[in-house]
């Protein structure tokens, strides 16, 4: 019996887990994860922080260099940036990295790599530790004093080998989300999406009032590719919730809300 | 896993507001959605270690609830917890312990029940997906946060708003300390008194240096909010430090913070 309930809350953990199975046993467990950021440039400027993460964890100054990898809107490989810094946090202004006439909006990923002498000093704390790089991205009007920022959301990104890398992510059964979002009259809403998935994702958006749901727009997403769906309400119009079905346990957009007074960044 | 939500008085311009609706965020498309519950709303005043219900709100025919500090009669830092309960709960009307919130899952689909939490200045506002997990709250804890979200540019005031919230029973309301120290020399700048259940509230100036928060007493919550005197530009949380780690994430974060609060005096 003992058997057969074990099996079931297996089989329960499963469908519900969003990444690889193979992740909840240490010997297949990735030494470096990272989520998935955005940066835009189409009226925005993009700032991220990264963190250090093995000065984080020793509390002391350690020398590291950030690596960011850049991919356009479809996914496509765009480049990649070493930064030194023995910095805990550095700030990174994206558009010094690249070429924003050619690239308005694309993902970028964060690792951070140490010299050998320090990989071999802490090589004990290293050897029982899995870092996460989730980071804080900021984006500002053009125009606007300050960055509105959000911390990062959902990846499962891991690196083999040059700038080849893979994903955690599994797909389930299909999920919805809702977000606990006030959709306001006279306001702007944009939902960005980035595939974290190998496989082709599909995901639906639905306006959704009084439990019932109504198709706005299907994208069909291959791994790292971003679908933006844009909602925009004039003083005058009904709103409603927006929900998004699809076989991601974790399935979260970052939602830009703006009016002239507001520029709102955050995630789902 | 459930979780409370809150509203504070940040300062005599800063309204602080929650907006929730009545679809549970996160489930398997064959679960039902829509929950039905209520939310009462509890202050334990500075000097007091006893609850008290302030408000009931109920959701009637509508799918959301909107609630702002604005409504209620509150001095600087104190706090209104929010707690999601059963539509047919009856409340007392003081508690010398918390009500456990309801859960508003409706399967085991990994994100957390949340809430908009937003403050506003005049139009203009920001925002984050955010609560106070009730595991969280019955614990005493230790605090550490870093300043990343902490923006420079000229005019901007920077806060960060300490949310504790801790709901076993308290015999004696003990005055706790907030400290922000230099992340680089771990030499302490400044100190800061606070009570359980209740929202510090700092304007943290400038520090020509990496600077960290953090305090031997209690956990919380950090938010960090960056605002003019027209504007709110910015609202986060920082990560706890556990999600600087992808596996054994208490066991790493417990190693991190024994690394700094070692340092720190």
């Amino acid at each position: 019996m003992d058997v057969l309930n074990n099996i079931s809350r297996l089989k329960q953990k499963i469908q519900f887990d969003p990444f690889s199975i193979l992740e909840s046993i240490p010997k297949f467990s990735k030494k470096e994860i990272s989520d998935i950021f955005i940066f835009r440039f189409d009226g925005f400027d993009t700032e991220f922080i990264a963190e250090n993460s093995l000065a984080l964890l020793t509390g002391s100054k350690i020398l590291c260099d950030h690596l960011l990898l850049f991919f356009d809107e479809q996914g496509h490989f765009l480049k990649s940036e070493r930064l030194p810094t023995d910095l805990y946090h550095k700030k990174i202004s994206i558009k010094t990295l690249l070429d924003i006439e050619k690239v308005k909006l694309g993902s970028f990923v964060h690792f951070v790599r140490y010299s050998d002498e320090i990989l071999k000093e802490y090589s004990s704390i290293l050897k029982e530790t899995t870092f996460q790089h989730r980071g804080y991205t900021g984006f500002k009007l053009n125009d606007s004093l300050a960055y509105s920022y959000v911390h990062g959301n959902y990846g499962g990104i891991y690196k083999k080998h040059q700038n080849n890398i893979f994903s955690v992510s599994r797909i389930r059964q299909k999920f919805v989300y809702t977000p606990q979002v006030k959709l306001k009259p006279g306001f702007k809403y944009e939902f960005f999406f980035v595939s974290p998935n190998k496989k082709n994702i599909i995901l639906d958006f639905y306006k959704v009032k009084n439990n019932k749901k109504d198709h706005i727009k299907t994208f069909k997403l291959k791994f790292l590719e971003i679908c933006s769906l844009v909602l925009s309400f004039d003083d005058n119009s009904e709103v409603y919730n927006v929900s998004w079905e699809s076989h991601l346990p974790v399935g979260r957009c970052i939602i830009f809300e703006n009016n002239m007074h507001t520029n709102n960044v955050f995630h789902s | 896993m459930s979780d409370y939500l809150f509203l504070s008085k940040i300062d005599n311009c800063i309204e602080n507001y929650i907006y929730l609706n009545r679809y549970t965020p996160n489930r398997q498309e064959k679960a039902d959605g829509l929950i039905n519950f209520k939310v009462g709303i509890f202050l334990q005043k500075f000097h007091e270690n006893n609850w008290y219900l302030v408000d009931e709100k109920f959701f009637d025919n509508n799918e959301s609830l909107f609630i702002s500090s604005l409504e209620y009669d509150l001095s600087i830092g104190e706090l209104l917890v929010v707690v999601p309960a059963d539509s047919s709960k009856v409340f007392e009307k003081k508690y010398d312990e918390l009500p456990k919130p309801l859960s508003r899952k409706v399967d085991l689909s990994p994100i957390n029940e949340r809430t908009e939490i937003g403050y506003r200045i005049n139009d203009s506002f920001s925002s984050y997906q955010g609560e106070f997990p009730y595991k969280m709250s019955c614990f005493k804890g230790t605090f550490l946060s870093f300043d990343p979200l902490i923006q420079h540019a000229k005019g901007i005031t920077n806060k960060l708003i300490f949310i504790n919230i801790f709901s076993k029973k308290i015999k004696t309301k003990d005055i706790f300390q907030l400290h922000i120290a230099s992340a680089n020399t771990k030499r302490k700048y400044k100190s800061y008194d606070y009570v359980n259940n209740s929202a510090l509230i700092i304007d943290i100036g400038n520090y020509n240096d990496e600077i960290c928060f953090y305090s031997k007493d209690t956990l919380g919550v950090p938010i960090f909010l960056s605002h003019d005197s027209n504007s709110i530009f910015s609202v986060e949380h920082t990560h706890p430090p556990s999600e600087f780690f992808w596996k054994n994430k208490f066991h790493a974060q417990s190693v991190l913070k024994s690394n700094w609060l070692n340092q720190l005096k």
